[in-house]
């Protein structure tokens, strides 16, 4: 608790708080603007923090990196723009709220789920550290074919509308992530002699195109006008009872379920969205909703994304293992700045630490003040008129997809996927079971082959270690359950068929 | 808070000198901003590296110097825009190991860095370091040597990659010991350590730097580093070269400048000059002691003759060994 106190002091100087103020701002800039991601501006912010006090340049850093994970959903809710996985789940039912006139409330749901959710992170973070710590190193490659495993078939048992397409697309989803470089061989697949598909399509461009891209071609055969002619009062974005009442719930189940995720690198922050999802799907009275602007699938996810930012920081800070490219760097900043990240980070730099961990609530805090205001101007966005606003959107994408690896290809690409997202679209497949199997595919590939190459080819080893077993007999759970309730409700129709 | 004030001032000092400082010789080279190529992600060592000189380095050539990450296909990406960006200067290769470990495995690739590429000079070095899971029983490197042998299925390491300096380093170790490990590929080095931490895998080849982190907090062993001399802040851990063991490749990550080929002379030798001088900085000396990158500065036919030699010896060990990355 002392430390906590000292973290406070440390982040309450004038010089922290105004660098921690600044980092929020320019990451809520970077993040509302499609596709240039936190990534690119971390990385040019480095060289100047040389100049600043290790705590204040961290503090600094970290700034840009969650505001621009809160900045991200104010795109993909008003204009179906995602750049990250984790922001793609927000529009499937943020992007339906925009157009339903409710812009407003799915913003204002964000805001505070996000602001909810990095709370009880950091909290958990506080007291979970070393628990946490010992959990991410006891995941081996059998433990994390078993939670993606739990995670791929969560999403199959769940997607919306016809279950065959939603199984159709995890596979498409499956097929796109067999793109690039095997990992253990290093066979190239599918390149078609390309070298800028050697490492796969990024990430970034299959999610613009699917569904920014898509979307902008598909307005061009939607009559004239803009996406929302009302005028928006203040009334109109603060949710209405009925609306909290759904939401808030959903915010502590998301943040519980971010905060879980959040340590293990590289899938953190996007399967945590996943999850959260597919839980509120699958715990609604009617699933039907969702997809069509239901607040818990706006409200959830983005307080598990948030809270996964958060308890990410752990491995980063007290192991020194990224769990993302963006993480990587300001692993990097510490080590100019002479901080070895690691376990004795904690004990013999408390000021910078619990300092940081300080910042990162008021910098939430921060978001939450700034991002209200906001609100206004960023709805005002969708009463342009479309046949001004979307050129202006593809621009953005083409500039945002490009920043990412400073390559004409990929600008190519997401507009050649945007027109393969369009065709699903009008065959009424959905791109996100599509984007979850891209994700999770390679993931699932690489930990499964990983464990038979130190299991010596024995697939027993995926059982005979208990967390994994724990959670792949809860996959069998799930699915006896699933199976179960289907043969319940076929069994109802019959018996209601056989007395009518 | 005092520092807030010093360190503003730093930093707007720093923003004028970069556009005022004078361009001397090579004509009037640097008239505009020159492009620093990594051809790895941010986040990466080469990028950090690239972060650290990038102010430094503009400042004395008397134009800002950007870095531009083109990663993809094992560098290949950005190799291939280096080779065909015009020979002017202003385009500069920020070069690592995996220029001559890509050509090593991929003997058909039509891209050879040594006619694409003019060396300018060598930058620095990082000494890489065995480490080993410390619940495992060898304390020494004989031991762990016999260990290897021993193991039934071979020993297994964690690297960031196929084809990876992990990678390539661990797999000359071991033939100079005369073991087959199994391999056990992560993505990125952050993955592998924690591999061999948490007791997944056996051992790594890691940069010393972080093997030295790793074994305070208790996670690993170190058993041997690849350095000339031993390590001061290791001082009880052999080199390689005292416990018999002298590979003919580099097992250490290396860093140097190139520009395209043609480029001419005068040019080459201004931007050589102006890295020498930012090298000696006392600020970026402090921070690439930070990052673990030694110093290590060499005239271009220095750089040039290293690059020759790895692809030659890489190539002959990667045919012997059988290692593949199409």
């Amino acid at each position: 608790m002392d430390a906590l106190i000292l973290g406070f002091e440390v982040a309450l100087t004038g010089t922290n708080l105004a660098y921690c103020f600044l980092g929020v701002l320019l990451g809520t800039a970077i993040g509302v603007l499609p596709g240039i991601g936190a990534l690119a501006a971390v990385s040019m912010l480095l060289p100047v923090t040389f100049y600043l006090h290790p705590t204040t340049a961290l503090i600094l850093l970290a700034g840009v990196y969650y505001g621009a994970e809160y900045g991200g959903s104010t795109a993909s809710i008003l204009l179906r723009l995602p750049g990250t996985p984790a922001s793609a789940i927000t529009c499937l039912d943020g992007y339906p709220m925009a157009k339903q006139g409710k812009a407003g409330v799915a913003l204002f749901t964000t805001s505070v789920g996000s602001f909810i959710g990095g709370s009880l992170g950091i909290i958990l973070m506080m007291v979970l550290t070393p628990a946490i710590m010992t959990m991410s190193l006891a995941f081996g490659p059998a433990e994390y074919f078993a939670i993606i495993l739990l995670g791929l078939v969560a999403a199959g048992t769940a997607t919306g509308g016809s279950v065959v397409k939603g199984l159709m697309m995890i596979v498409f989803g499956l097929l796109v992530g067999c793109i690039g470089t095997d990992l253990n061989t290093g066979v190239v697949r599918y390149d078609l002699g390309f070298y800028e598909l050697q490492d796969g399509i990024n990430m970034v461009v299959l999610a613009m195109g699917l569904f920014g891209v898509s979307e902008v071609i598909a307005s061009i055969d939607r009559p004239g006008g803009e996406i929302v002619q009302r005028r928006i009062s203040l009334r109109s974005m603060i949710p209405s009872r009925a609306e909290w009442r759904q939401a808030y719930p959903a915010i502590l189940r998301g943040s519980a379920i971010g905060a879980f995720f959040g340590p293990l690198p590289g899938t953190g922050p996007s399967l945590a969205s996943f999850m959260s999802y597919l839980v509120e799907k699958r715990i609604a009275r009617d699933p039907s909703r969702f997809g069509k602007g239901a607040i818990e699938g706006v409200a959830s996810p983005e307080a598990a994304n948030n809270a996964a930012v958060q308890t990410a920081f752990i491995p980063t800070l007290a192991l020194g293992i990224p769990g993302t490219a963006t993480t990587a760097i300001l692993l990097g900043a510490m080590m100019v700045h002479g901080i070895q990240p690691g376990p004795r980070l904690v004990t013999q730099n408390q000021d910078l630490f619990w300092g940081v961990i300080a910042s990162f609530w008021i910098g939430n805090l921060l978001l939450l003040i700034l991002n209200i205001p906001l609100i206004g101007i960023w709805v005002s966005i969708l009463k342009i008129p479309y046949r001004l606003l979307y050129p202006a959107i593809l621009i953005f994408i083409c500039v945002g997809v490009y920043s990412v690896n400073n390559n004409l290809f990929d600008v190519w690409m997401v507009l050649i996927v945007g027109l393969v997202g369009y065709g699903l679209r009008l065959l009424e497949f959905e791109p996100a079971p599509l984007l979850i199997g891209y994700i999770l595919g390679p993931l699932l590939e690489e930990n499964l082959r990983r464990g038979l190459l130190l299991f010596r080819g024995d697939y027993m080893g995926f059982v005979q270690r208990p967390i994994s077993a724990g959670i792949l007999l809860l996959l069998v759970l799930l699915i006896a359950y699933v199976a179960w309730s289907r043969y319940r409700a076929v069994r109802r129709g019959v018996s209601a068929a056989a007395a009518g | 808070m005092k520092f807030g004030l010093k360190s503003s001032l730093g930093l707007i000092a720093a923003l004028v000198l970069s556009g005022s400082a004078l361009a001397q010789g090579a004509g009037d080279f640097p008239n505009k901003p020159v492009t620093l190529v990594v051809a790895f992600s941010p986040g990466g060592s080469t990028d950090n590296l690239a972060r650290v000189i990038v102010d430094d380095f503009g400042q004395v050539l008397g134009q800002p110097v950007v870095v531009e990450n083109r990663p993809g296909a094992g560098g290949y990406v950005a190799w291939r825009s280096v080779q065909s960006a015009p020979p002017d200067g202003y385009t500069v290769l920020l070069a690592e190991n995996a220029v001559a470990l890509g050509k090593a495995l991929r003997p058909d690739e039509p891209l050879d860095p040594r006619k694409a590429f003019e060396a300018v000079a060598k930058i620095g070095t990082a000494p890489m370091a065995l480490i080993i899971n410390s619940k495992l029983e060898p304390k020494t490197f004989q031991e762990f040597v016999e260990f290897a042998k021993a193991k039934e299925g071979g020993v297994n390491f964690s690297s960031s990659g196929v084809g990876s300096v992990s990678h390539m380093t661990f797999d000359a170790l071991a033939d100079l010991i005369g073991v087959q490990p199994q391999h056990i590929p992560y993505r990125g080095g952050g993955e592998a350590n924690a591999a061999v931490v948490g007791g997944h895998v056996d051992a790594m080849m890691q940069s010393v730097g972080s093997a030295r982190k790793l074994s305070e907090e208790g996670g690993v062993r170190v058993l041997a580093v690849t350095s000339e001399e031993r390590n001061p802040t290791m001082p009880d851990v052999p080199t390689l070269k005292e416990l018999g063991v002298e590979p003919d490749v580099e097992l250490r990550f290396w860093w140097g400048i190139f520009v395209p080929a043609g480029t001419p002379a005068p040019i080459k030798e201004k931007l050589a000059a102006a890295m020498k001088e930012t090298l000696e900085r006392p600020a970026v000396r402090d921070r690439l002691a930070n990052i673990e990158v030694a110093p290590e500065f060499g005239p271009a036919e220095e750089m040039a003759a290293s690059l020759d030699s790895e692809i030659t010896n890489w190539s002959a060990l990667v045919e012997k060994r059988g290692i593949k990355a199409d």
